[in-house]
C-alpha cells in the first residue's frame, strides 16, 4: 500500500532548484505587462480621469478604464460555485466602494513603463461617506438569507434550567492571507479563445466567472495553474486581478502578464471579515450544557447583499446541548467582500466558544479538559445526526497525555518560571470534512507507467503526491510509476481546493479511475489467447507491482506493460467519477477533529507573549501521507499563532483604507516566533467517506487561537477578547 | 545600459536595461531565470535572496547597475548537474517545502549559513533564517532540513 506511506514529495525537487514554474515565471512571445491602477479613496464617484501623461510615458500600449473597458457581464458569487468574489462590476462605471479598487490598467512593454506610467494617472473622485468598521453601523446589522440561523430546542427554557450562566463577548480583527506567492495572472487570447494562466485555488471557477462576464462559451476558456505558491482562501475565487488581466489582453491583443504588489494584495482578493462573537452559555453545576446561544455580527462588503455563505453557514458549536442558537448578522462595510481565510466559520467562532467554555470551567470549578468531555456530542449538535466517525475523545486523550496537562494548576498566574507567567490552554477543533463531485483520467502506457488527468489544484499541501500515491493503490503500481497532471480546465473538472475538501475528493475520484482502469485491463487480458491469464474469471485477477495474476496461482500471470506491447497498445485510459452528498447533506455527520493544547509564557513587565510548547492531535480518519500532512499541520497551527499574537489588518477609519498592507506592517510568524509543535493523528476507520479520508487543511488551524487565549487567560488571569493578543492589552 | 555580469558561473550580458530596475527584475524577466521570486519587492520577506559576489541579498533591492562587473549565483546555481546540494537534498528529504515559494530563498540563506557555521546551534538557524517569511510550513521542518543538511556536509 502507498497510501499511508510517507512518499516524499514528488515535485519537491523542482522546487528546491528554482525550476518549479509558478504564473509570473512563465515566459511568452510578446508578453507585455499590466499594472492596475487603484482608487484613493474609499467611496464616491470618479469625476474625472487625465491620462494623457501617461499615455505619453514611454512604452505605453493602453490605458483601460471604465470609459473605454471591454463591457462585461456582472459575476454572481453563487454562479461559479466558489465563495463569491467580486461581484461588482470591474470598470464598468464611476462607482467606488473601497480603497483600491481598480480604476484604471495600465498596459507597456515592460513592467517598469507600466508602474511608471500607472503612477502618471490622475484621478478626481466625489467622495461619499465610507464605513470603515462594522462599530460605526452596529445598528445596521442585517440578517442575510444566506446565512440560516440555526435554533434547536428552546433556549430560554434551557437558560431557565441552567445553574450557571456565562457571557462572553470576542471582538476578531480584519486578517489577509497574504500567501508568499503575490496574485498573478497572464491572459491571452487568440481570436475568440482565451487562455489565463491563473495563481488560482481553483482552475474551473475561473474559467467559469470569465465565461459569464466575457459573454463567452466555458470551452472557449482555458485556465492553468501548475504551482501555486499558497492561497489560504484568498485565491478561491473570481477577483478582479483576473478581469483586469483578461481586459487587457483584449484591448492590447497581446499576452498581458498581471501581478499585483504586496500592498495590493489587501484589495486584490478577499479577507477573514472584522468580526464580533457573543456566545452565552448556560450549564448545570456539574458542567453540562442546557444552552447555547451565540451570534455573530460580521462585516461584508459594501454593495453585496448576500454575503458570502463560506463565512456564515456552519455552526462552530461542537458540543452537546439541548438548546442551540445561532444568528449571523452582517453590516456593509466599504471594504473589499470577505472571504475564507485558512477556514471558514469555525476558526473565528471557536475563540468565542472555547473563551466561553474555559470560563465556564473556573465557575463551575472542573478542568477545562474534563468540562469539554462531559459535554462531548455523540451526535452531530444542530441536526441530530450520528458522526460518521468521531475520534474526538481519542484526541483528547493522546493530546492530554503528551502535553502533561494533568499537571495544571488551575489557578491564574500560579505558573512561573523566573520573571515568566507561564499559561497552559487548550481547545477542541473540529471542521467539516466532505467533498465534492469530481472526475478523472487515469492512462495506462505501454512502459507500465500511469498518468492521473484531474482537475484539481495543488495548492502547496502535496496534491501531487497524494494522487499518486492513491493512483498506485487503485491501479496495482508503485507510487513512482505514476505521475499527476492537474489545474487545466482542459482536463476531467474537479472541485476549488477549498473547505479542505482536496484529500477527500481526490481518494474518491482517483480511487474509482484507477479501479476502472485497472478493470479495463484485466478484462483485455482474459480475452487475450495470448495471456496467460486468458479465460480467468475477471475478479480472480489481481494486481501488485504492476503486474496482474491470479489470486490463487501467483505464477499465472503477466505485467500490464507485456500485455499492453504485445497487443499493441500504445495507451489504455478510464474514467473515474465521484459523486458524494451535497454538503451537510447525507445520513451522517461528516466531521474531522482535533484538539490543541499549548503554552505560553508571558512576560508580566513587556506584555510579550511568546507560544513555547504546543501539541495538536488530529482525527482525520485515515492519513495518506504522513511526512507531507505533519508539515502541513506544523504550518496550520503557526497561521493560528499569527491569528492569535500578531496578525492585523488596521484599518484607518477616517480614510476607510488599510494602513498596514505590508510584511513590515502586517506580522505574519517568522520563525523566532514558533516553537517546535508535537502533530500527532489518530487514526479511526470512517466507513461513510471515500477511502476512509477526512481532510484536514482548515483543521490544522482551527483550534490554534482559542488554545492561546485560554493560556494567555491562564498565565496572566486575563481574559483578552480582541485579538490579536498584542502587548497593550495585557499592560495597564 | 549593457549589463555585465557572471551568474552561476556563466558571463552574461544584456542590453537596453534600465540601471534603476532591480537585479531580481533582470535575473527573472531578461536572463531567464525565475528561480528567484518576489513576494513583497521591499526587502521584507526573503524570497528573492541571491549571493552577490558571496554574499546574501535581497536581490528586490540591489539595482541593475550594481551587478554590473560582479557575481551573482542563484537557486539554480547551487546544484551540481543531476546532484542537489546537501540543502536542496535536506529541505526535500524533510518535507520542508510546501507551496515552495519561499524555497529558493530560504535555501539561499540557509546554504550562506552553512558555509559559515558548520554546526549552527537553533538560535542561530532561526536568527539566519529571520529574514525569510514561509507562510506554509511553520518553520520547525526547515530547522529539521537545515541540521540535517548541517550533519551530512560536516561528514562530507
Ligand atoms: S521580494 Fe525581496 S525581500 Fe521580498
Ligand atoms: S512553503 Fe509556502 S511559503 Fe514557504
Amino acid at each position: 500500500m502507498s497510501v499511508g506511506q510517507p512518499v516524499v514529495r514528488v515535485e519537491g525537487r523542482r522546487k528546491v532548484t528554482g525550476q518549479a514554474r509558478y504564473t509570473a515565471d512563465i515566459a511568452e512571445d510578446g508578453l507585455v505587462h499590466a499594472v492596475s491602477v487603484g482608487a484613493s479613496v474609499a467611496s464616491g464617484r470618479i469625476t474625472a480621469m487625465d491620462t494623457s501623461a501617461a499615455h505619453d510615458a514611454g512604452g505605453v500600449l493602453a490605458i483601460v478604464t471604465h470609459h473605454n473597458a471591454p463591457r462585461t457581464h456582472p459575476v454572481p458569487g453563487r454562479e461559479v460555485s466558489g465563495p463569491a468574489g467580486d461581484t461588482i462590476p470591474i470598470l464598468q462605471d464611476d462607482r467606488v466602494y473601497y480603497a483600491e479598487q481598480p480604476v484604471a490598467v495600465v498596459v507597456a512593454h515592460t513592467l517598469e513603463q507600466a508602474r511608471y506610467a500607472a503612477s502618471l494617472v490622475r484621478v478626481s473622485y466625489a467622495l461619499e461617506p465610507a464605513v470603515a468598521t462594522m462599530y460605526q453601523r452596529l445598528g445596521e446589522a442585517f440578517e442575510s438569507r444566506y446565512a440560516r440561523p440555526v435554533v434547536v430546542g428552546d433556549v430560554d427554557s434551557g437558560f431557565a434550567q441552567a445553574d450557571v450562566v456565562v457571557e462572553t463577548t470576542c471582538h476578531l480583527q480584519m486578517q489577509h492571507q497574504h500567501p508568499m506567492e503575490l496574485i498573478a495572472m497572464t491572459a491571452h487570447w487568440s481570436g475568440d479563445e482565451l487562455t489565463v494562466r491563473a495563481s488560482t485555488q481553483s482552475v474551473g471557477v475561473l474559467r467559469a466567472g470569465i465565461a459569464i462576464a466575457f459573454g463567452l462559451r466555458p470551452e472557449q476558456v482555458r485556465v492553468t495553474s501548475e504551482f501555486l505558491g499558497g492561497g489560504f482562501g484568498g485565491k478561491a475565487s473570481l477577483w478582479w486581478p483576473t478581469i483586469t488581466a483578461t481586459m487587457a489582453a483584449r484591448v492590447t491583443g497581446r499576452p498581458v502578464r498581471l501581478v499585483v504588489s504586496r500592498a495590493q494584495m489587501v484589495a486584490a482578493s478577499g479577507h477573514r471579515a472584522r468580526s464580533q462573537q457573543r456566545v452565552r452559555l448556560g450549564a448545570r453545576r456539574d458542567g453540562r450544557l442546557t444552552a447555547i446561544d451565540y451570534d455573530t455580527i460580521t462585516e461584508t462588503s459594501a454593495w453585496y447583499d448576500t454575503p458570502p455563505p463560506s463565512i456564515t453557514s456552519i455552526t462552530p458549536i461542537p458540543y452537546r446541548s439541548p438548546a442551540i442558537r445561532a444568528i449571523p448578522r452582517f453590516v456593509k462595510v466599504n471594504t473589499q467582500s470577505p472571504t475564507p481565510m485558512r477556514s471558514p466559520h469555525e476558526g473565528q467562532g471557536l475563540v468565542a466558544i472555547e473563551s466561553a467554555m474555559d470560563e465556564l470551567a473556573e465557575r463551575t470549578g472542573l478542568d477545562p479538559l474534563e468540562l469539554r468531555r462531559r459535554n462531548y456530542a455523540d451526535r452531530e449538535p444542530w441536526t441530530g445526526k450520528p458522526w460518521s466517525s468521531n475520534g474526538l475523545l481519542e484526541c483528547y486523550d493522546l493530546g492530554a497525555r503528551r502535553f502533561g496537562w494533568s499537571r495544571r494548576d488551575p489557578k491564574p498566574r500560579s505558573m512561573r518560571q523566573g520573571g515568566l507567567l507561564i499559561g497552559w490552554g487548550m481547545s477542541t477543533a473540529f471542521r467539516l470534512a466532505e467533498s465534492r463531485p469530481a472526475s478523472a483520467r487515469a492512462v495506462l502506457h505501454a512502459d507500465g507507467t500511469v498518468l492521473v488527468q484531474m482537475g484539481t489544484q495543488d495548492i502547496g499541501t502535496g496534491t501531487y503526491t497524494i494522487i499518486g500515491q492513491v493512483a498506485a493503490d487503485a491501479v496495482g503500481v508503485t507510487v513512482d510509476r505514476v505521475t499527476a497532471e492537474i489545474a487545466d480546465t482542459d482536463l476531467p473538472p474537479a472541485p476549488p481546493s477549498i473547505g479542505s475538501f482536496t484529500a477527500q475528493t481526490v481518494s474518491g475520484t482517483v480511487t474509482n479511475a484507477g479501479n476502472a482502469l485497472r478493470d479495463k485491463v484485466i478484462n483485455v487480458a482474459v480475452a487475450d489467447e495470448q495471456s496467460p491469464l486468458y479465460g480467468a474469471a475477471p475478479e480472480q485477477v489481481i494486481v501488485h507491482n504492476g503486474r496482474m495474476r491470479l489470486r490463487d496461482d501467483p505464477a499465472r500471470g503477466e505485467t500490464y506493460a507485456e500485455l499492453l506491447r504485445r497487443n499493441g497498445l500504445p495507451a489504455v485510459d478510464a474514467i473515474g467519477q465521484h459523486n458524494p452528498p451535497g454538503i451537510g447533506e447525507g445520513t451522517h455527520g461528516r466531521y474531522a477533529f482535533g484538539v490543541d493544547f499549548a503554552e505560553v509564557r508571558v512576560d508580566p513587565s513587556l506584555g510579550t507573549v511568546r507560544v513555547t510548547r504546543y501539541v495538536k492531535v488530529i482525527e482525520a480518519g485515515k492519513i495518506i501521507n504522513p511526512r507531507t500532512t505533519r508539515s502541513q499541520v506544523i504550518g496550520g497551527v503557526t497561521f493560528g499563532i499569527g491569528q492569535a499574537l500578531t496578525e492585523v489588518s488596521e484599518m484607518d477609519t477616517q480614510h476607510a483604507r488599510i494602513a498596514n498592507a505590508s510584511f513590515w506592517g502586517y506580522h505574519v510568524p517568522v520563525n523566532a516566533d514558533v516553537p517546535a509543535i508535537d502533530a500527532q493523528f489518530v487514526e479511526v476507520d470512517d466507513p461513510h467517506v471515500p477511502q476512509g479520508v477526512k481532510g484536514l487543511g482548515e483543521l490544522c488551524t482551527i483550534g490554534a487561537a482559542p488554545a492561546i487565549v485560554n493560556a494567555v487567560a491562564h498565565a496572566t488571569g486575563i481574559r483578552v477578547r480582541e485579538l490579536p493578543i498584542t502587548a497593550d492589552k495585557l499592560l495597564g | 545600459m549593457r549589463l555585465r555580469c557572471e551568474v552561476n558561473g556563466e558571463s552574461r550580458e544584456v542590453d537596453d536595461v534600465w540601471p534603476g530596475e532591480s537585479l531580481l527584475y533582470v535575473l527573472r524577466e531578461r536572463m531567464g531565470l525565475p528561480g528567484s521570486k518576489n513576494a513583497c519587492e521591499q526587502g521584507e520577506c526573503g524570497s528573492c535572496t541571491v549571493y552577490l559576489d558571496g554574499v546574501p541579498v535581497c536581490s528586490c533591492l540591489v539595482a541593475a547597475g550594481q551587478a554590473e562587473g560582479h557575481e551573482v549565483t542563484t537557486v539554480e546555481g547551487l546544484a551540481e548537474g543531476e546532484q542537489l546540494d546537501p540543502v536542496q537534498q535536506a529541505f526535500v528529504e524533510k518535507g520542508a517545502v510546501q507551496c515552495g515559494f519561499c524555497t529558493p530563498g530560504l535555501i539561499v540563506a540557509t546554504h550562506d549559513l552553512l558555509e559559515r557555521r558548520e554546526r549552527p546551534s537553533d538560535p542561530e538557524i532561526r536568527e539566519a533564517l529571520a529574514g525569510n517569511l514561509c507562510r506554509c510550513t511553520g518553520y520547525e521542518k526547515i530547522l529539521d532540513a537545515v541540521r540535517l543538511a548541517a550533519d551530512r556536509k560536516a561528514v562530507s
